[in-house]
């Protein structure tokens, strides 16, 4: 009988032992990443419609800041450089119908700055383009429409 | 062993590639451009008529030396001309075919001699603003006897005819 009392003790030191054991504080972390997505999208169009007095002399400029015209704008992440590019439908001319071939007047695009840098997705970031079109090359056009599309391209 | 790590090796590309093809894209907004050529012409030079009569006593009238008028419209642009005499109104006619009748008037006497001008292109297509592009209206002017065979002797006669593109 004295003996089982000895193994009693020993069984009530090592619930003492327990109880120590849960006095103490757990901290656990949890590592929270996130990874704001580079990317662009709601694009919008833009026009540039203008006059052209075939009469006149100097070097034409209209701008899609124009009054009456619009700027082309896309929404992009926030403080993400973009690589813009301007291109031409119809290898810079404007012709009658838009169809690349009849009576093309020549022009340049100028603006269509690069790269674009995002503002989020509430904010439309514009990008201003315009034409530069030289006396030589509008003199002689022919009366009536002329036409082209520009596309710009923004890499994400 | 050896395939085993070529295994891992491939999953490892294959995960990047997926993730960097997730943030690659372009996007594409356009801009039309609508450009409108007038049509419209404007005058070039000025065309200037001269008559010397140098004998009133001729019997077969006198044509004018001509600098001829011209005239520039945008491409493809049809217009039309009429005339005005200064000296002798009337309304503004075409000048082509028998043309109008004009007056020379002399500053002094205001003593008139009618002449006839003409246009041998009252009516044309532009060919645009650049070099060589301006439209000769072709003038010509003649004058009968019965016009100056009294005529005082001057050197001030003169008309001015205003010639009306019409496009």
């Amino acid at each position: 009988m004295k003996r089982y009392m000895i193994v009693l003790a020993a069984m009530l030191v090592v619930l003492g032992g327990a109880s120590g054991a849960l006095a103490a504080t757990l901290t656990p972390t949890v590592l929270a990443t996130g990874t704001v997505k580079d990317t662009c999208s709601t694009p919008t169009n833009g026009t540039i419609t203008f006059t052209i007095d075939p009469s006149g002399s100097g070097t034409l400029t209209p701008q899609s800041t124009d009054p009456g015209n619009t700027s082309p704008t896309v929404m992009c992440t926030n403080g993400q450089p973009h690589v813009v590019a301007c291109t031409s439908g119809h290898g810079s001319k404007l012709t009658i119908g838009n169809d690349g071939l009849t009576d093309p007047i020549a022009y340049s695009i100028t603006g269509c700055a690069s790269p674009l840098t995002g503002a989020g997705f509430t904010t439309a970031t514009s990008i201003p383009l315009g034409l530069s079109i030289a006396q030589a090359a509008y003199q002689n056009a022919k009366v009536g429409a002329h036409a082209d599309t520009i596309t710009v391209t923004i890499t994400y | 062993m050896k395939k085993a790590m070529l295994v891992a090796a491939a999953a490892v590309i294959m995960v990047l590639f997926v993730v960097g093809g997730a943030y690659a894209g372009t996007i594409n907004p356009t801009v039309a451009v609508n450009g409108s050529v007038s049509g419209l012409c404007k005058a070039g030079t000025a065309g200037i008529l001269t008559f010397a009569i140098t004998d009133p006593s001729f019997a077969g009238g006198y044509t004018a030396s001509v600098t001829d008028a011209t005239v520039l419209c945008t491409k493809n642009t049809t217009f039309t001309v009429t005339a005005q005499s200064l000296n002798n109104p009337a309304a503004p006619a075409t000048c082509g075919g028998a043309g109008i009748t004009g007056a020379l008037k002399e500053s002094v006497s205001g003593y008139l001699m009618n002449y006839t001008f003409t246009c041998g292109n009252p009516s044309g297509t532009g060919a645009g603003f650049g070099a060589g592009t301006a439209q000769n209206l072709n003038l010509a002017g003649s004058i009968a006897q019965a016009a100056y065979q009294n005529a005082p002797v001057s050197a001030t006669y003169g008309d001015t005819v205003t010639l009306t593109i019409t496009y």
